[in-house]
């Protein structure tokens, strides 16, 4: 067995726990010194540490037996008045500031007689026996009125804290779970050296040991009050597992292995364990940390979600708004062309009388001018629809070869003006197609009225082909023709080609591009082939029959 | 002669059909909103009408349903004749019976007046 100064490690161990303890009683005052909490809390660990100490002094050497027998009473009256400010921690904790007022004086009352009792009477300490080890007291009768008011005192704190446990947020939950470990620790320890050792040794050698605890609750006290976000319960306990187990460790190399080399084998496995056991805890703190940090994003996206939703739905009731606007705008834009386009046909036609030779090409431009803009103001709501995916497709048999002479004949004069022919020239019976008549109506008006502009002589034919599930329709011209390059663009929105440049003047390019989305919106195809410039092109609406 | 009910509030238009379907030998009447259209239409009991969807107060399509609901003027052939290009109007009119939906920028006044006598002919066979 190895043998050791049982006195001088208490002495140290003495010193070492006076120091931390007031030194953590100051740390926690400091942190909050307004709040009475912090305050009180530093009062009573000033009597835990007091506790603790006393020890040493009634040890001291060369002190005389009247003076340690006081101050052996006084340490055990020290207890009793200790819990009349951990009474009141506990009511601050819990935060009852108004109830109780019996139980207050209740406390004080009790705590203040049983300090008296124990330190002025010899009821409790009859007297002290100088043992080689230190100083043991001698119980009278009173040790069971000491025990008994202990009790008493002990009871309604602890039945404060659990009646009023559940009232209490997480957060304080938390606190108080520290505290009641460090006093379950206290407590623990403390039966164990000052009840149980005694017993089992016949001996109170070992009680100090048990006051050493008080630095249990102290920190762990101390700890819950201070600390703002405390690690949850499961690493606490794990580490007071990890602590345990390291400490019996220890202990079983110094006390139980007479054998340097088996030491040094045990140190060395105790030194594996603390780091496997570092690494549990840090591993636990890890997975609340990510635990924590998924909880807070959550919490976050959930934000942003919500943000989100309203802002989504406030651009649906824009969008809504700007298409009311683009209908409504298209509207008002055609009533007086319609005014215009009326009035000038009718003037052409002659219901307003014969219309000078001179003023007929005039108010034909005029007339031209108001079908330009009727196009034009149809194109763009087309555009626009198009672009907030608004257009919905009528689909219903699309008689192509009945739609194409129907064009034809709306733009025969047009046609004729320039002395260029328009030839329909069917080699089959075109298969009904299954689209949405006007848009298909417009796809091809569109692109013949687009032939017609770049064709300066020669004419336009149109011819259809049947595939397998395809229809396609041919519309080849001797016009100007278009270069490679031109053929890329030519479907692009408000392109005009670089003929455009020359020849084609009036409007801007969408008819091409709308009729592409057109087509495309039917699942079909359009292109435009040509051998170069001045050598004419072909257009080829392909439609899928079904 | 055939009697024409046009209901349209765009004065300018008005004047300028009316005059047109005069000069082509209708008898026009004009009215400018639909409770006055559905009343003339009871007296005057016409053979065709012709209706503007957007109107000041009710709309052309709640004319077409009060006019179904009549039993009187129920069968009245209707050519709905609006600038509004909007394909769910114009499902709801052709649902309610319109055996047309012109959109007026689309036509000379004249192809209008082919418009409306196809559809007579249609209707008398």
């Amino acid at each position: 067995m190895y043998t050791f100064d049982y006195v001088f490690i208490n002495k140290i161990s003495v010193f070492i726990i006076v120091i931390l303890g007031l030194g953590i009683g100051f740390w926690t005052y400091l942190s909050n010194r307004k709040n009475k909490l912090n305050q009180v809390f530093f009062i009573f660990s000033i009597f835990l540490v007091l506790w603790t100490s006393y020890p040493f002094f009634f040890n001291l050497p060369g002190i005389s037996h009247r003076l340690s027998l006081l101050l052996v009473r006084l340490a055990y009256g020290t207890v009793a008045l200790f819990f009349i400010p951990f009474y009141f921690f506990i009511k601050l904790l819990i935060q009852e500031y108004k109830k109780y007022w019996f139980l207050d004086r209740f406390i004080i009352f009790a705590g203040t007689a049983l300090f008296a009792f124990s330190t002025f009477t010899n009821l409790h300490i009859v007297n002290i026996k100088i043992e080689e080890w230190g100083v043991s007291p001698i119980f009278g009768v009173g040790k069971i009125v000491y025990f008994g008011i202990i009790s008493s005192l002990i009871f309604p704190i602890v039945w404060l804290l659990l009646t009023n446990y559940f009232n209490l947020s997480p957060k304080e939950r938390l606190k108080t779970q520290y505290i009641l470990i460090g006093l379950f620790l206290f407590i623990l320890l403390n039966s164990i050296f000052n009840i149980f050792f005694p017993l089992w040794k016949d001996s109170l050698k070992y009680y100090p040991l048990g006051n050493y605890s008080a630095i249990f609750l102290i920190g762990f006290t101390a700890f819950a009050i201070v600390k703002r976000n405390l690690f949850g319960m499961r690493v606490v306990l794990t580490g007071l597992l990890v602590g345990s187990i390291a400490i019996s460790l220890l202990l079983d190399i110094f006390v139980f292995t007479p054998q340097l080399l088996i030491q040094l084998f045990k140190g060395l496995i105790l030194i594996i364990f603390l780091y496997f056991g570092y690494l549990l805890i840090k591993n636990i703190i890890g997975e609340i940390k990510r635990r924590e940090e998924l909880e807070r994003i959550t919490g976050e996206l959930e934000v942003a979600n919500v943000k989100l939703d309203s802002a989504y739905k406030s651009l649906e009731k824009l969008d809504k708004a700007k298409s009311e606007f683009i209908s409504i705008a298209s509207h008002q834009l055609k009533t007086p062309l319609t005014a215009i386009k009326g009035y000038t046909s009718m003037v052409l036609e002659g219901s307003y009388g014969k219309l000078p030779q001179k003023a007929k090409a005039p108010i034909e431009n005029v007339f031209k001018s108001a079908l330009r803009l009727i196009k034009l103001v149809n194109d763009l709501l087309s555009l626009s629809r198009l672009e907030s995916g608004k257009i919905e497709l009528d689909i219903q048999e699309t008689p192509i070869e009945e739609i194409i002479p129907d064009i034809l004949k709306e733009l025969a004069l047009e046609a004729e003006k320039k002395n260029i022919y328009l030839k329909w020239d069917p080699k089959k019976q075109l298969p009904r197609v299954m689209a949405d008549k006007d848009k298909i109506r417009e796809v091809i008006f569109n692109i013949i009225d687009n032939a017609i502009k770049y064709t300066n002589q020669g004419g336009i034919t149109i011819t259809s082909e049947t595939g397998n599930n395809y229809a396609k329709i041919v519309i080849a011209d001797t016009g100007e023709g278009m270069s490679k390059e031109e053929l890329g663009k030519i479907f692009m929105s408000f392109s005009r080609g670089g003929a455009g440049n020359q020849f084609y003047t009036e409007g801007v390019g969408l008819g091409l591009y709308i009729a592409k989305r057109f087509v495309d919106l039917h699942k079909g195809r359009v292109w435009a082939e040509s051998e170069g410039k001045g050598r004419g092109s072909t257009f080829y609406i392909e439609l899928p029959i079904k | 002669m055939k009697k024409i009910l046009l209901v349209e509030d765009e004065k300018i238009l008005a004047e300028m059909y009316q005059s047109k379907l005069t000069k082509a030998g209708f008898k026009v009447f004009l009215v400018s909103e639909a409770k006055e259209g559905l009343a003339l239409a009871k007296k005057e009991k016409p053979d065709l009408i012709l209706l503007d969807i957007l109107l000041p107060m009710e709309n052309g399509i709640s004319f077409l349903t009060e006019l179904r609901k009549d039993s009187a003027i129920a069968s009245t052939p209707v050519v709905a004749f609006s600038n509004y290009d909007d394909p769910g109007t114009k499902k709801q009119a052709l649902d309610l019976g319109a055996k047309g939906y012109l959109i007026k920028t689309n036509y000379t006044p004249s192809e209008i007046i082919e418009k409306i006598k196809m559809y007579l002919n249609a209707e008398n066979s």
